[in-house]
This record gives C-alpha cells, sequence and structure tokens, in this order.
C-alpha cells in the first residue's frame, strides 16, 4: 500500500484511547493528530494557494539571493503571488524528493516570476533557496517564455523534500480542475475519442 | 480532498464485523497462489457486473456524472471520487478507496491486488453506460497511497 504514514494506524490507536466517546475522539483527532500532521507535512496545510484575484499581485517570492523573513512555521510555503508558470521545487542539493504538490491560478502574468524562492522543511532550520522553472522546463527569467503563457487561468507546481504520493495528491486535488473548461458528457467523450493529434500538449 | 476531510472521513468508518473475517478469507483465497494477471481479471469483471447491478442515471455534465457516482459510494461508504478533464484523457481520482480500515482489516494487502481492477471494471461499464466509446479504457495511472486513493483516466 505504498508508504506507510499510519494515518489510519494513529486513528486506530485513538479509538483505543477514547473508548466509544465520539465526541472526544475526534476532539483529539483534530485537535491533536491534524496538527501533528501538519507539523510533519507543512505543505500540507498550504493546500489553499490560490489568492483572490481582487487581493495583491505582490508576491512573496524573492529573486535570486534574495531572502524572505517569517519562514518557519507551516505557512513556509505559501505563495501569494499570482504568476504564470510553473513552479518546480526540488532541484536544490539536499532536497532528495518531492513533499507538496500544489498549483496557483494565474489570472494575470504580469507579474515577473522569480528564479528562486525561499521554503521552509521539517527537517531544516534554515529556509532552502530552491530554483523556479516554467512550465517546460525553462528558467522563470526567461522573458520571451513567460509573455508567451496565456493570460487564462494556468497551473504552477510547487515541489520540495519529502513526500509521499497522497500528500501531493491531496495538495494537487484542491487546484487540479480549473485548467480546462467543463463541457458537457457527449462532446467530452467524442473529444477523448477523437485521434491524437500531433504535437498535442498535456494538460498535466 | 483536504487532509482534514480524509482524517474526518476515517473517523465514521470502519469495517463490518459481520464480514471482515469472510472478506479476508475470500481476499486471500483469491489472491493466493494466483498470478495478478488473473486475479485483476478477475476483480475487473467483477467490477462490472457490479456496475450493472447499480446503473447511474443519466447523465449530461461531467459535475451531473460525479454526483452521480459519488452517490452510489456513499451508499457503500466507499470513499468519493473527483472527475477532471484533462483536455485529452478524463481522470477519475477515487479518495479512500480502501474505505478507511478496510485494506488493514479485512483485506490487508490484498485489497492492492484487487481493488483497483475492480473499480477500472466499474468505471469502464459505468462511463460506456453515459456514452464513452468502447475505443475509450478506463486505467489505474497510480497506485494506491496511503490515503486509500487511487486515479484512473478515460483515454483511447
Amino acid at each position: 500500500m505504498g508508504i506507510q504514514m499510519a494515518i489510519a494506524t494513529d486513528i486506530s490507536g485513538l479509538e483505543l484511547a477514547t473508548g466509544s466517546d465520539l465526541a472526544a475522539y475526534q476532539e483529539i483527532v483534530r485537535d491533536e493528530k491534524s496538527a501533528n500532521c501538519r507539523a510533519r507535512w507543512p505543505l500540507l496545510a498550504q493546500t489553499a494557494v490560490v489568492e483572490s484575484a481582487g487581493q495583491s499581485a505582490a508576491t512573496d517570492f524573492v529573486p535570486v539571493g534574495g531572502q524572505r523573513s517569517g519562514l518557519g512555521d507551516s505557512s513556509a510555503a505559501r505563495v501569494a503571488g499570482r504568476f504564470d508558470g510553473v513552479v518546480r521545487l526540488g532541484a536544490t542539493a539536499g532536497v532528495a524528493a518531492p513533499i507538496a504538490v500544489a498549483t496557483v491560478a494565474s489570472p494575470a502574468a504580469r507579474v515577473a516570476v522569480p528564479t528562486t524562492v525561499s521554503i521552509s522543511l521539517p527537517d531544516r532550520v534554515a529556509p532552502a533557496l530552491l530554483s523556479v522553472v516554467t512550465r517546460g522546463g525553462v528558467p522563470s527569467n526567461a522573458e520571451p517564455r513567460r509573455k508567451a503563457m496565456p493570460v487564462s487561468p494556468t497551473r504552477a507546481v510547487l515541489r520540495a523534500a519529502p513526500q509521499t504520493p497522497g500528500i501531493a495528491r491531496t495538495a494537487a486535488s484542491a487546484v487540479i480542475a480549473q485548467a480546462v473548461p467543463q463541457s458537457g458528457l457527449g462532446d467530452l467523450f467524442k473529444r477523448l475519442d477523437a485521434p491524437k493529434q500531433r504535437g498535442a500538449v498535456a494538460l498535466r | 480532498m483536504t487532509p482534514n476531510r480524509n482524517v474526518d472521513y476515517k473517523i465514521h468508518r470502519d469495517t463490518s464485523k459481520q464480514w471482515r473475517r469472510l472478506l479476508a478469507a475470500m481476499a486471500q483465497e483469491m489472491t493466493s497462489g494466483e498470478p495478478y494477471d488473473a486475479c485483476h481479471a478477475f476483480s475487473h469483471r467483477a467490477g462490472m457486473r457490479y456496475a450493472d447491478q447499480s446503473l447511474l442515471p443519466d447523465c449530461t455534465s461531467l459535475e451531473e456524472l460525479e454526483a452521480a457516482i459519488n452517490a452510489r459510494w456513499k451508499l457503500m461508504d466507499w470513499g468519493w471520487i473527483n472527475l477532471v478533464d484533462q483536455g485529452n484523457a478524463l481522470l477519475i481520482v477515487h479518495h479512500s478507496a480502501n474505505n478507511g480500515q478496510l485494506l488493514a482489516d479485512a483485506f490487508g494487502e490484498d485489497g492492492d491486488a484487487w481493488v483497483p481492477g475492480f473499480l477500472t471494471g466499474v468505471y469502464q461499464q459505468w462511463l460506456a453506460g453515459v456514452g464513452a466509446s468502447e475505443r475509450l479504457r478506463v486505467k489505474a495511472v497510480a497506485p494506491v497511497d496511503e490515503f486509500g486513493t487511487i486515479e484512473f483516466d478515460l483515454s483511447r
């Protein structure tokens, strides 16, 4: 069953501890276990990374060599800015595998995409500076590529270390369905059934 | 979809004590000594049979289809799904497919051998019933994760 993060086991333990008192059980689960989960996986607490359109376009990302203050808690991975492109975190030395995937809507491509971003990891005291690339693997400071991106909502992916498949999937699923407009089932099945065209671009 | 929802869902779920041992024995027999393909094929056919016995209502949109499928799974306490139009495929994300403690208590690790196949058969049949052509096939695209989430897609 893959990596055993033992949530079900943890819950079983809680059940034994609280007997049939469901209220106490739920309270402990919410207050204690959820907190533990967030402590283990800080990025887990940051699935809602999409800012509303009315908020400032200022970004928490910092340019190369920059430094961001206030890191160290579960809000470390917060992405406040809106930008256009895919951000992949995890290529930095010492970051062995992704920890979470988040998607960021980008109604406008006017905000400059930084080339690195500071992010706090559970086992690191100091924030890590992680490189940022666009969807096609192009460095985020590649101006022509960024200008060519569409203005419509797109996705950005944050990855850091370490992760389990469920964590990544959980974080991603909250915002995964924004790229493709909905259509009727008949149209959908016709489109899926159509022969694939060469050069078609996968959305994920 | 949030972690809290994953935890909250499991709070209220438990394997039926009435059927736990029976299910365990059946699952072990189904998976012992048999090649994985045979188990997968068997569970796939069982899933199609289940879908035939639990038809979906008419659906005209992805949202309606998702709601109809979720209504079916809710009756069975078998998690919930999200349908995502990816442009060239329809992604089916089935959350809590291990039904809380179902895998641990009744099926153990054997569930991994047949649950994806069963659900593949179910979705294949359901989607065919709402208009998907025979050329479109449902395939598991990711293994069961620690939350019991499985991803399938419908594509050529």
